[in-house]
């Protein structure tokens, strides 16, 4: 849920007949559907444009098969229009992908997901204390992943990675943000708060909490 | 979620049970470093995953939940509520979705049970 300007709430959510992701909004009292964007979706989240306009990123699901893409769309009266190419996506169960998320800073659409690229056994419950400051060149966002508690196990945990890309110039930049990760999340929720955010992220066993501070520059 | 006095609001399900869910609004207390509840209840039927949370330039936390329907317990309505004080009122009459609906930003059902705490805009 996002709130724009002048205080609506929008709502998205998936209606799961149909996996459709939904949008709604708060219009004088009157909860309104901006749109029923697509099928076979999962896991979708808003973030509003200065002007109010919904970005919506999720998880496109492909029938008859476990393969899934991370992908944005901009709804403008009523129109989905996808925002760019698929960010990233996973070809069948092998892999995961999840947690889609976006956020904006300034004018740039920010868009946040995990990955995880290998699959290992895991038996370490471990907290990993990521505490990170990111900084970078160009308002791009960097995350660096630090132990500031107990010893993490790395080979015995999932490797996760969280992904960060920026829509800019009409297009996700590639670039550092397929190397920017924080290891073994398989959660994350941002906040965000001027040129700050928060990313809130659990552990593969969901006991573990971290927080990660962002810095857009 | 973060109110403008710098206090934690978080809205969250304190039971693990997908059909018989509550949900609460909680505050945190910096004094004694404890959640306090606010609201303990704030659906009327059991709960579908999960919910969301926000407020508005004004101050006002809105929470977002899907829960079943009065009239039929396989069917499920998006409620949007706002706090007042220290109740939630609803913002707009709920709306009906199709039969099992999942519910806000949230794929399965275990991530609907983290807490969801977010800041102002």
């Amino acid at each position: 849920m996002a709130i724009d300007a002048t205080n609506r709430p929008v709502i998205t959510l998936i209606d799961a007949n149909g996996g459709n992701v939904r949008l709604f909004r708060l219009e004088q009292g009157a909860l309104v559907s901006l749109a029923n964007v697509t099928t076979l979706a999962g896991d979708p989240h808003v973030a509003l444009q200065a002007d109010g306009t919904p970005l919506v990123a999720f998880l496109q699901g492909f029938g008859g098969s476990n393969a899934a893409a991370v992908r944005v769309v901009r709804v403008v009266n009523g129109v989905v229009q996808q925002l760019g190419t698929d960010l990233d996506s996973v070809p069948d169960a092998t892999q995961g992908i999840s947690h889609p998320r976006i956020v904006m800073s300034g004018t740039e659409p920010w868009a946040f997901w995990v990955k995880n690229g290998l699959v290992r056994a895991h038996a370490s419950t471990a907290q990993l204390d990521c505490a990170a400051v990111s900084g970078g060149r160009d308002r791009r966002l960097r995350l660096r992943c630090g132990r500031a508690g107990q010893r993490s196990d790395h080979c015995r945990r999932r490797r996760s990675q969280a992904q960060v890309l920026r829509f800019h110039n009409g297009v996700w930049e590639p670039g550092f943000d397929a190397t920017a990760r924080a290891d073994h999340q398989d959660a994350i929720n941002l906040v965000t708060r001027g040129t700050s955010a928060a990313m809130i992220s659990s552990s593969i066993f969901r006991k573990a909490a971290d927080v990660q501070r962002l810095v857009f520059q | 979620m973060i109110r403008a006095d710098g206090s934690l609001l978080a809205a969250h399900r304190p039971t693990a049970t997908s059909t018989t869910g509550i949900l609460t609004l909680s505050r945190y207390d910096a004094t004694s470093d404890n959640w306090v509840t606010v609201v303990a209840t704030a659906n009327e039927r059991p709960a579908h995953h999960a919910l969301a949370l926000a407020v508005d330039a004004q101050d006002i936390p809105y929470v977002a939940f899907t829960q079943q329907t009065a009239a039929d317990p396989a069917t499920y309505e998006l409620v949007l509520k706002r706090l007042n004080g220290t109740t939630v009122e609803l913002a707009a009459p709920a709306v009906t979705l199709s039969a099992s609906a999942r519910s806000i930003s949230a794929k399965d059902r275990w991530r609907s049970m983290r807490p969801i705490v977010r800041s102002s805009r």
